[in-house]
């Protein structure tokens, strides 16, 4: 998580097209490919389903935290956004550093995706530890991901570049691939890669 | 002569006005004798006759003021009189020279905060708590939301992003604040790397008055070249001024960095033409504010400058004497 962390700093700012196609292109042509997949499946603007509502991590971040209502309230208003908001409010404790280090692709489909069926004890357990575990940025992340809320608007031209400049293979050909209905997982970074274009 | 319950200190339209001593604490406008709680623009303005602070600030103030300013220079703690007050100059961990007011009168001691922050810095003294009856405090970060990381973790941070760029040749340009901000950032890179890294002609000066008061700083370049190979990979630090100025066109492409409390919140960072936000504050957080005004054991508190009142309600609902106190300062992040 702490890599797809660092790239999401890296495009999460108002800065220049060529510092975000720099970034990008570095973290396709190095994360493992299932990474890669659920980077890329994030950025292009897919939706994870949400398992969480947002007011209910409200709910145990006023618990938690002790705060007053109100004053989670204004700190909302200020930040714009829930997820932003508990990352900021709860009080960190020791940081997991295995914890920080699991890959994106684990902590979606080990972590965070089997909470879905989970009793709300079981989550606000789970949800609790990881607030207290992780840094602020991965704590936002893990928090936009369990509500179904990220968003990061990369442009579509910008993937597209750093998609074939990282993998090698002609941009045009990028987009033909991306335009089909595509699931996140090893296979289909690989037959983008190339390395399965038999399969397209 | 104050009553026994007249403020020690009250907001004019010429800024914060002590009444038994008749002076002003970082005026806004000319008057006969200013104290000064550190020399960011904001709160050191020229055509004063006399000038008060605390001796680390002597060489900045007389940058701003020139030489003919009447400037007295008084040591951390030691007592001054001023019309019918005691007053001190002690750390405020903000900048360089930066300091807290305390000023005694009759039997009670009310203190001025200035601008200051709890984290340690290297280039200047760490702020010092003051036992007081009335606390006047800024309040600019004054938002739980506001929480300032390690700053070894950030400077880590500015070093991995550096790397990367050099990676690809091309200079990273960090803008921060000239006074201040800068040479503290410089003075912390010390701890990562020993190679130079160029400024802009204004840091490069307070840098100078800096490295002359002790602080340990990286080596610096003053970014005079204009030739962009000679920036490929370098760092550089710039004043937020420079940011779109055609001094810029000197590194051909590069990625901008901005060091601010700011930058705390992702909605700023978005909002900036900055590659990346670095969350570096001399502003006390949110919690830092709350810890010091148990510190000082102060009765009453008053805030200025910032999210007043936010602060105001939540001391308030646990029992706190506070009050907002209104001046026109703006406020260096």
């Amino acid at each position: 998580m702490r890599r797809f962390g660092e790239l999401y700093d890296s495009l999460d700012a108002g800065g220049s097209d060529d510092f975000k196609l720099a970034a990008l292109a570095a973290y396709f042509g190095t994360a493992a490919a299932a990474d890669a997949a659920w980077a890329l499946y994030l950025l292009s603007g897919r939706r994870m389903r949400r398992i969480v509502a947002p007011a209910v991590l409200l709910d145990w971040l006023r618990e938690e935290s002790g705060l007053p209502q109100w004053l989670i309230d204004e700190s909302r208003s200020t930040v714009g956004d829930v997820a932003e908001t508990i990352a900021l409010l709860i009080e960190p404790g020791a940081i997991d550093g295995a914890a920080l280090d699991l890959s994106l692709a684990t902590w979606i489909e080990e972590r965070i995706a089997p909470l879905r069926n989970a009793e709300e004890k079981e989550q606000r357990e789970s949800v609790v530890r990881w607030w207290r575990s992780l840094p602020y940025r991965e704590c936002l992340l893990v928090n936009k991901l369990l509500t179904g809320t990220f968003r990061l608007e990369v442009p579509g031209f910008l993937l597209t570049r750093a998609l074939a400049r990282a993998l090698d293979v002609p941009s045009t050909e990028i987009a033909c691939r991306l335009a089909t209905d595509w699931q996140p997982s090893e296979t289909f970074w690989e037959n983008l890669r190339g390395g399965g274009r038999s399969g397209w | 002569m104050s009553s026994d319950s007249a403020p020690l200190v009250v907001a004019s339209g010429r800024g914060l006005y002590c009444p038994p001593g008749d002076f002003y604490i970082d005026p806004q406008r000319p008057v006969q004798t200013a104290v000064i709680t550190h020399a960011h623009g904001d709160h050191l303005r020229d055509g004063s006759a006399r000038y008060i602070l605390a001796r680390p600030g002597l060489r900045i103030a007389r940058m701003r003021l020139g030489r003919r300013a009447d400037v007295t220079a008084v040591e951390y703690g030691a007592p001054v009189r001023i019309g019918e007050t005691t007053v001190s100059l002690h750390p405020a961990g903000h900048i360089l020279g930066s300091a807290q007011v305390r000023i005694e009168h009759g039997g009670r001691v009310w203190v001025v905060s200035g601008d200051y922050k709890r984290q340690p810095d290297p280039t200047c003294a760490p702020f010092t708590p003051l036992e007081c009856d009335v606390f006047v405090s800024e309040a600019t970060f004054a938002l739980p939301v506001y929480r300032w990381p390690e700053t070894a973790e950030v400077i880590e941070d500015i070093v991995r992003w550096w790397r990367f760029n050099r990676e690809r040749r091309v200079a990273s340009v960090l803008f921060c604040y000239a006074l201040g901000k800068a040479q503290r950032v410089l003075a912390e890179l010390a701890s990562f790397t020993s190679e130079p890294v160029h400024v802009h002609d204004t840091v490069e000066a307070l840098v100078q008055v800096y490295r002359e008061a002790g602080v340990t700083m990286v080596p610096t370049l003053r970014a005079q070249s204009t030739r962009t190979a000679d920036y490929a990979g370098a760092l550089v630090v710039a004043p937020p001024s420079t940011a779109g100025t055609r001094w810029m066109q000197r590194f051909g492409r590069y990625s901008s960095g901005f060091c601010s409390g700011w930058m705390r919140l992702r909605g700023s960072r978005r909002r900036q033409s900055f590659d990346r936000g670095f969350v570096i504050s001399d502003h006390a957080d949110w919690h830092a504010l709350l810890r010091t005004f148990r510190e000082t054991g102060a009765r009453r508190i008053l805030l200025h400058h910032g999210h007043t009142d936010t602060l105001t309600r939540l001391l308030r609902e646990r029992g706190v004497d506070v009050d907002a106190l209104e001046t026109a300062h703006g406020a260096l992040p």
